[in-house]
């Protein structure tokens, strides 16, 4: 904690551990926009929290956080993503997990209760930026300075302007009511229907009886039509939300599926209606545009340039956390970038990736994202990703034991293919590249190349 | 002793033996094998020379493998790199084995001298060096006279010995200092 600023007073967000942002899908809340280069402030007559107990006496109060921050807006909050930069934060090199070097700030959307545009280059400051100001019930005044102008271009009006417009919307749905909103409507319906019948039993019989009951038959269908039409989105969330109760209720099914293993026939079953659900998850897919608002790519300033990087960045991100906990319980440790491309396309459903945006994507695995994931070019040109702890390499000797086991009365590529649970082609670059760590030996017959543990270094 | 008699080491009937490696130090360490098994088959079997398209070396029916033709002469090139063969003729299509390096060879001649006490003292013919009775059991018994002249240069280099001009080439007497 370097300074004790505005971003340091609000409450950590929780992260995956690929160092995405974790959305509370039980309350069913999609990401709406993400933007860089944005400046946190507060504005108001006293700093935002008490002084942390610890802090040397040289750090001061500062209004604002100087650093470049990844503001991103969900339905329900607003989060500032900062990254540590790992050079000048040695003590936290040693961490695996990624989730140390990215620090979340959120703001819940509740908590504000007025958002405005502000700022502009004027004819009395050429050079104010532009902003949002954010009034809140607990903060004072927040205020959100974006600062991509200065890469070139006006991009840093068209963030705000954006940014500004989901917020907005975001603060009208106040879709974190929903569910709770839904749960009054629902008791104070069934106490009416209740009171209603009763009062009516109560004082009237006869025609009397039947006429109210018309009179309110047509009160309800009156609502109804109202409801209907008054255009608000409102009832089509809560829809929705009924669906979505619908959905995870089959991926308890699933799961219960897996759980069991009881026969093949089950198991399809669950295959494919994972893969259904598949198409429904990830609510979090976030197209180009919407991640950075990148024009075509054909032409490409630096700030586009940067913009790209951290969609890529952000989508390797996001690669990490579906594939890892996948290859982690099948227990393959890696996949081909081809597979990646289908299975990943195919659990976004919609957004889907280009095959070019993936390659740049999964490129980054390589340079320090350390998310667990890495990509890795077999001498023979094949690209697959896989997983840290599985790679083989010389100190790695659980692998070492088990390729030696594997192969103990010679084994193909094909043979190692079932128990490696590879495709042949992987399980070859696989048995060749312990090979070459020297733990195996081969055995080429022309009808094939068989490997056994390497004798000639073990044993002879 | 005669050939069928040759026990053969345990990775003779390794597979992969027969594959020449393609990982550097794996190979390094599998034509050292090769090595050490065509010597101790030509030193016990007392062969002299090995004729690459006879060896029966290069082939095991038993695990039905054999060495390509290129792999006989990756070991055999080995083996005459390291010291201990010699390409007889241009063609590479027999070698002389160097059962013991002449060095080696120039070592042994001089501890068995000592041994039988004959330095300083009597001499002997070249003859009795590698098929005389005293000779019996030493690693040069029943020797190529090339190789054990090679090894006496280097013991009168040396000057621990002294050769005589026989009447014939046999009969070259040496006196051990």
């Amino acid at each position: 904690m370097e300074d004790w600023s505005p971003f340091y007073c609000l409450p950590r967000a929780e992260l995956t551990p690929s160092g995405l942002l974790q959305l509370d899908t039980t309350d069913h809340e999609v990401l709406l926009l993400r933007r860089s280069g944005v400046e946190f402030r507060h504005e108001g007559p006293t700093p935002m929290a008490p002084r942390p107990r610890g802090l040397p006496p040289s750090e001061r109060w500062k209004n604002t956080t100087p650093f470049e921050m990844v503001l991103t807006i969900t339905t329900h909050r607003f989060v500032l993503l900062y990254k540590h930069d790992r050079d000048n934060d040695e003590s936290q090199g040693t961490g695996r997990n990624n989730n140390s070097d990215i620090d979340a700030r959120l703001v819940h959307l509740s908590n504000v209760r007025k958002v405005e545009a502000s700022g502009g280059p004027s004819l009395m400051s050429p050079n104010s930026s532009y902003k949002i100001v954010l009034t809140t019930k607990t903060y004072d005044t927040l205020v959100l300075v974006f600062r991509n102008s200065i890469m070139g271009g006006n991009s840093s009006r068209s963030d705000r302007d954006q940014s500004l417009r989901e917020l907005t919307k975001a603060l009208e749905r106040k879709r974190w009511e929903v569910a709770s909103r839904l749960e009054q409507k629902k008791a104070l319906e069934a106490s009416r229907f209740s009171s209603s019948t009763l009062g009516t039993s109560g004082h009237k019989v006869g025609l009397d009886r039947i006429l109210a009951k018309n009179k309110a038959r047509h009160q309800e269908n009156a609502k109804l039509a109202e409801e209907a039409l008054s255009g608000d989105s409102e009832h089509l969330l809560t829809e929705a939300a009924e669906l979505l109760k619908v959905i995870q209720k089959y991926t308890v099914l699933v799961q219960k599926f897996e759980g069991s293993n009881s026969n093949s026939d089950d198991e399809e079953a669950a295959i494919k209606l994972k893969g259904l659900l598949s198409d429904m998850g990830m609510t979090s897919a976030l197209s180009q545009s919407k991640m950075a608002g990148t024009g075509p790519k054909r032409y490409r300033s630096g700030a586009e340039e940067q913009r790209l990087n951290d969609y890529h960045e952000l989508t390797a991100r996001q690669v990490a956390d579906f594939l890892v906990p996948r290859l982690r319980k099948s227990g393959k440790g890696m996949m081909s970038l081809t597979d990646v491309y289908c299975l990943f396309n195919r659990a976004r459903g919609t957004n889907l990736l280009s095959p070019e945006d993936l390659r740049d994507s999964c490129a980054l695995l390589n340079e320090g994202l350390n998310v667990g994931l890495s990509q890795r070019t077999f001498p023979s040109g094949i690209v697959v990703l896989q997983l840290d702890e599985l790679a083989l390499s010389a100190t790695n000797y659980e692998a070492r034991r088990r390729f030696i086991d594997l192969c103990a009365d010679g084994k193909t590529a094909l043979e190692a293919s079932h128990s490696l649970q590879l495709s042949p082609l992987l399980a070859a670059e696989q048995l060749e590249e312990a090979e070459r760590l020297g733990w195996l030996c081969r055995d080429a017959t022309l009808s094939t190349v068989r490997f056994y543990p390497n004798k000639f270094v073990i044993t002879f | 002793m005669t050939e069928g008699d040759f026990e053969y080491p345990e990775f003779y009937s390794f597979p992969p033996f027969f594959t020449i490696q393609p990982v550097e130090a794996t190979r390094q360490k599998q034509l050292a094998l090769w090595r050490e098994l065509i010597l101790k088959y030509h030193t016990q079997n007392k062969l002299k020379t090995l004729v690459v398209h006879e060896c029966p070396l290069w082939k095991n029916d038993s695990i039905g493998r054999k060495l390509d033709e290129t792999a006989v002469r990756t070991v055999c090139s080995d083996l005459v790199d390291s010291g201990h063969g010699e390409w007889l003729d241009e063609e590479e299509t027999a070698c002389r084995i160097l059962w013991r390096k002449p060095e080696e060879l120039a070592t042994d001649v001089y501890e068995w001298a000592s041994q039988t006490g004959n330095v300083g003292g009597g001499i002997c013919t070249l003859y009795e060096l590698h098929s005389g009775e005293d000779v019996n059991g030493a690693s040069f018994e029943g020797i190529d006279e090339e190789l054990l002249r090679r090894a006496l240069a280097i013991l009168e280099d040396e000057g621990k010995c002294t050769v005589f001009q026989g009447e014939t080439s046999s009969e070259d007497g040496i006196k051990f200092h």
